[in-house]
């Protein structure tokens, strides 16, 4: 019994398991850009803060190497700020700000706003895959 | 000036981390921002797969009579008379004291960010998450470690009991105190704020002290001391234990954990273990993080305390269910079974542990590495590693997706073992089998729903 559980699982994670790392087989095309090449982003979003309320993608998909563009605009000042990557940008209400990154690290990465007048929001979830 | 001015960005740039250079934000999760990526759904299905398969096979395959109950020590390991010696031991106190006072200046003399200050590392990464882990392969570390116990010592309190504490007590004071520090940890908005840190540390040293002083050193570290009542838990898991002489000895993994002491407040200490953890992967999933996106950060922390809550409520729920169904078996009240069954989920929650928080220790720990070269913050370099960055490439999301589904694995078959074997041990014949229903079915729901976690 013991043995045919031991095959089973075996078994199990044989079949399971992919054929190929799906990691080499999608090479990103973008992974060799270390300089940041912002005329050309390969992913990006557009996100809005108003009367309390987010507009945007509760999850941006990229894969590592992609340069990602996060649009932010909202009706108070305040700052966006990218988690681990660090990447911060003052927004003025009314305006939009444009927060750029390579996307070297695999993660999640909530993408966090705080305004004036306690304004907070998650606006994001950049989710960078390998 | 122009050095620390330099360091910022270097460290910036490099960390994976976390907390602005202001406040510690709603979802400081004590500390982290970065978030493993979601187990993909072929593993997943493996896992749960495993589970199952383990589950039957306990039921129909495994031995008859028990073998890890009331089970011997083992072999003496080598160097036991090492081991043993009191100068061994003071000298690793000693050095645990002195760390711990470290730690408390650092707290309020280093840099009051969160990630350039020595005590949020360390307390939510190296001791909470590190610690606990070598509880588990090494034994109870903290009994010789904890500074708490040194200080008290060495002023010279708790040698005697002043006052009995109440057996109805049980273990509640620890099991209180640990729903506080994982309320801290994974809903207060200054969690991670170093002059905090520094008070509370300030503040648990007294609470310690109080009460070894009052109800003694001895009882106060098993009933009271947070810590040391979580980290000797841990540490049955692990193939080492002391005799009553002091001798280290070798013994079966989980062997430790059928003679945990049955008190009241012990099944609190692990659900509230078992329902805090698996929060906190919830929180950090895509539906939590939807729900309150936009929450300020007063109403996030309200949020948060009301998901811990509900979670070790559910979890508690699910476990006194199970085990109302099995008592209907055997015929007996649910509490006492209860009682007997508890320790079957230590391993289980310590799973979890492993999973939610086995990159954090490897990649966010190493920001401890970085600040303990400066940790008064005086322009000071004393191991060389204050320009070191944070290297997030020792971990690739394949070796996390392949530890967090190993450790929820194993942890499930381990309480699957210690059920079958403590059902054994108290039933006969096909009572034994049947009274282990409810409790795997409650088992293959935990693990499956800490599978369902990492994977969302």
């Amino acid at each position: 019994m013991l043995i045919i559980a031991a095959i089973a699982v075996i078994a199990a994670f044989v079949l399971l398991r992919p054929k190929a790392d799906p990691v080499e087989t999608t090479p990103s095309p973008s992974s060799i850009s270390t300089p940041i090449d912002t005329s050309s982003p390969s992913v990006s979003e557009t996100f809005s803060y108003a009367d309390g309320a987010v507009e945007g993608p509760p999850i941006v998909h990229a894969t590592q190497g992609d340069v990602v563009e996060l649009i932010f605009a909202s009706d108070v000042d305040g700052e966006a700020h990218l988690h681990s990557y660090e990447v911060m940008g003052d927004v003025t209400a009314g305006e939009s700000v444009t927060l750029t990154v390579t996307a070297d690290t695999a993660g999640r990465f909530p993408l966090e706003f705080h305004g004036e007048e306690n304004a907070h929001a998650e606006v994001t979830v950049l989710e960078v895959t390998p | 000036m122009r050095l620390r001015q330099g360091r910022i960005p270097a460290i910036a740039a490099g960390m994976l981390g976390m907390i602005a250079l202001e406040a510690a934000p709603a979802s400081a999760h004590g500390f982290g921002g970065r978030v493993d990526l979601p187990v993909p759904r072929w593993l997943f299905l493996f896992g749960a797969i495993t589970a199952l398969v383990v589950s039957f096979v306990a039921l129909g395959a495994l031995w008859s009579t028990p073998k890890l109950q009331h089970r011997p020590l083992g072999r003496v390991v080598p160097l036991a008379a090492l081991w043993r010696s009191p100068i061994a031991a003071g000298i690793f106190r000693a050095i645990a004291f002195i760390f711990f006072v470290l730690v408390v200046f650092a707290a309020f003399a280093g840099r009051p960010e969160s990630l350039f200050n020595l005590a949020p590392v360390v307390v939510y990464v190296w001791f909470w998450v590190g610690l606990a882990c070598l509880h588990a392969f090494f034994g109870d570390l903290w009994k010789t470690l904890s500074p708490f116990d040194t200080l008290a010592r060495l002023i010279g309190v708790g040698a005697t009991q002043r006052r009995a504490l109440p057996a109805a007590f049980g273990v509640w004071p620890a099991a209180i105190g640990l729903f506080l520090f994982v309320w801290l940890e994974l809903a207060a908005p200054f969690a991670a704020d170093p002059r905090f840190l520094g008070w509370l540390f300030i503040a648990y040293t007294m609470v310690s002290l109080t009460g070894m002083t009052v109800y003694g050193r001895e009882t106060w570290n098993q009933r009271g001391e947070v810590f040391a009542v979580y980290f000797s838990l841990l540490a049955r898991i692990s193939p080492f234990a002391r005799d009553e002489a002091g001798t280290l000895h070798l013994r079966a993994w989980l062997s430790g954990l059928p003679s945990a002491p049955a008190v009241p407040g012990s099944i609190a200490v692990i659900m509230v273990l078992l329902g805090s953890t698996t929060f906190d992967g919830f929180s950090r999933g895509t539906l939590w993080q939807g729900w309150t996106r936009t929450m300020s950060e007063g109403a996030g922390a309200l949020a948060a305390t009301a998901g811990i809550v509900g979670t070790i409520g559910l979890v508690a729920g699910a476990y006194a269910g199970a085990m109302a169904v099995a008592s209907r078996v055997s015929g007996e009240r649910w509490h006492p079974m209860a009682v007997r069954f508890a320790h079957t989920l230590v391993p289980i929650a310590f799973a979890y542990v492993i999973a939610h928080y086995f990159s954090l220790l490897f990649i966010e720990g190493q920001i401890g590495l970085i600040v303990i070269s400066d940790p008064l913050d005086m322009n000071m370099n004393i191991f060389g590693t204050a320009y070191w960055e944070v290297n997030t490439a020792i971990l690739t999301p394949l070796m996390v997706w392949y530890v967090q589904v190993a450790a929820i694995v194993i942890g499930h078959i381990a309480g699957v073992v210690l059920a079958h074997d403590r059902a054994i041990d108290r039933y006969e014949g096909s009572m034994a089998l049947r009274t282990q229903y409810a409790l795997l079915a409650v088992m293959v729901l935990f693990t499956a729903i800490g599978l369902l976690i990492l994977s969302g």
